[in-house]
């Protein structure tokens, strides 16, 4: 079996050589162009504004395998949990010979002295890695993340224009129904303010930011279509009131053709087409696994493993 | 047939479904003697044993499962 070493570093600890080889394994088997701020941005988009990383070096000094452990504060019932978001786990083809390479990275990055306090670990893994987290580490399930899509254009202008009064109209009616929503972040896991805080650092010039309605969209293009991703859609009071609320704004103002959230909303609307993202319609799962890593926080498995608790979008996964 | 030679069936069944090719294997056989034997290998000879015998495999003694030998003494033990 071939030889390595595991090393255990913080973002800011990591030098641009053990970087740059790092970069090389995870754009190598991932087969991705990631550039060197892109990661780095990613990774310092975290509760604590860096990551954790077990780099696995061969003897020439090579990164070959890799895990990262972004730092995600959430909030339940006023308690600060810490969290950590596993991301970018590759093992080089030619280590994947010991089985459980996995399983030391992870372990290594749950003793970093700075990660004691840490309640749960979390992922969104790929297919391969799902079954391995889940065999070896024995992660559980909580959720299968969904897309919801409201589609906002209509062939022609007139139509658009006659469809978009129709939905703002649609929108009053179902607003008009809905009741005081003062508790509606009780029961519920949502991010803490220092992970958005750090989160919001980083968006470029893709991303509106109304910071008078805590609302956070980016702006794409696939298959030649815009499409308006909501991020955020209010801080700290994710309802279905601010929802709503959110998308009447966004239709007078944005030229997108369709709206679109992922993630999971904890509760009940009418508004938005819910896609499961099964692989079935995908070409792999969206499946969210957790692990409780510290027994004192063993009373959170109930809480963890029942989807309408966790407020969650695309801000949790993907910062940047 | 034995409880043993049934096991060492079974595991090279579940090899020939993992691999797509026939593997003759016997109680000498090690990780290293199988090229495919890798954590995809590993992960799905685990889901397949849990499946056909209903059995639940831990940590340790997935981290033991590194020869046919191995394997035999875990599954025979649950």
């Amino acid at each position: 079996m071939n030889s390595f070493k595991i090393i255990n570093l913080t973002t800011t600890e990591i030098n641009t050589s053990q970087f740059n080889s790092y970069l090389d394994g995870i754009n190598c088997v991932f087969k991705k162009k990631f550039s060197f701020d892109d990661l780095l941005k990613k990774y310092a988009c975290s509760s604590k504004g860096y990551s954790y990383h077990a780099l696995c070096f061969d003897s020439e000094s090579n990164v070959v395998a890799a895990l990262t452990a972004i730092p995600v504060a959430y909030n339940f019932n006023d308690i600060q949990l810490q969290s950590l978001l596993l991301v970018d786990f590759f093992v080089n083809e030619s280590f994947r010979k010991d089985v459980l390479l996995g399983v030391k990275l992870l372990k290594g990055l749950l003793n970093h002295p700075e990660n004691k306090d840490v309640a749960f670990v979390y992922a969104i893994p790929n297919d391969n890695a799902y079954q391995y987290w889940k065999k070896l580490f024995k992660f559980n399930d909580a959720f299968t993340c969904s897309i919801y899509v409201l589609p906002v254009k209509a062939v022609g202008d007139i139509s658009t224009k006659l469809y978009k009064s129709f939905l703002g109209f649609y929108i009053s009616f179902l607003l008009f129904f809905i009741r005081n929503e003062d508790n509606k972040l009780k029961n519920k896991l949502y991010l803490d303010s220092s992970t958005i805080i750090n989160a919001n650092k980083f968006k470029d010039n893709s991303f509106q930011l109304d910071l008078k309605t805590n609302t956070i969209v980016k702006l794409d293009v696939d298959f030649g279509q815009k499409v308006l991703n909501i991020f955020q859609y209010s801080k700290y009071n994710e309802s279905r009131k601010s929802l709503y609320l959110i998308v009447k704004d966004l239709l007078k103002t944005s030229s997108a053709s369709f709206i679109i959230y992922f993630g999971k909303m904890p509760f009940f609307q009418l508004l938005f087409f819910r896609i499961p993202l099964h692989k079935k319609i995908m070409n792999r799962n969206f499946n969210l696994i957790y692990k409780i890593t510290e027994p004192n926080f063993e009373y959170l498995d109930t809480i963890l493993k029942n989807s309408n608790n966790w407020i969650f979008s695309n801000t949790n996964i993907d910062t940047r | 047939m034995s409880q043993f030679n049934s096991s060492l069936a079974l595991i090279e069944k579940l090899f020939k479904r993992i691999t797509g090719r026939a593997v003759r294997i016997s109680l000498e056989t090690k990780k290293d003697d199988i090229p495919e034997w890798d954590s995809t290998f590993l992960i799905e000879l685990i889901v397949e044993l849990e499946n056909e015998l209903g059995i639940s495999l831990d940590y340790e003694q997935i981290e033991r499962m590194d020869s046919v030998a191995s394997i035999i003494e875990i599954i025979e033990k649950k």
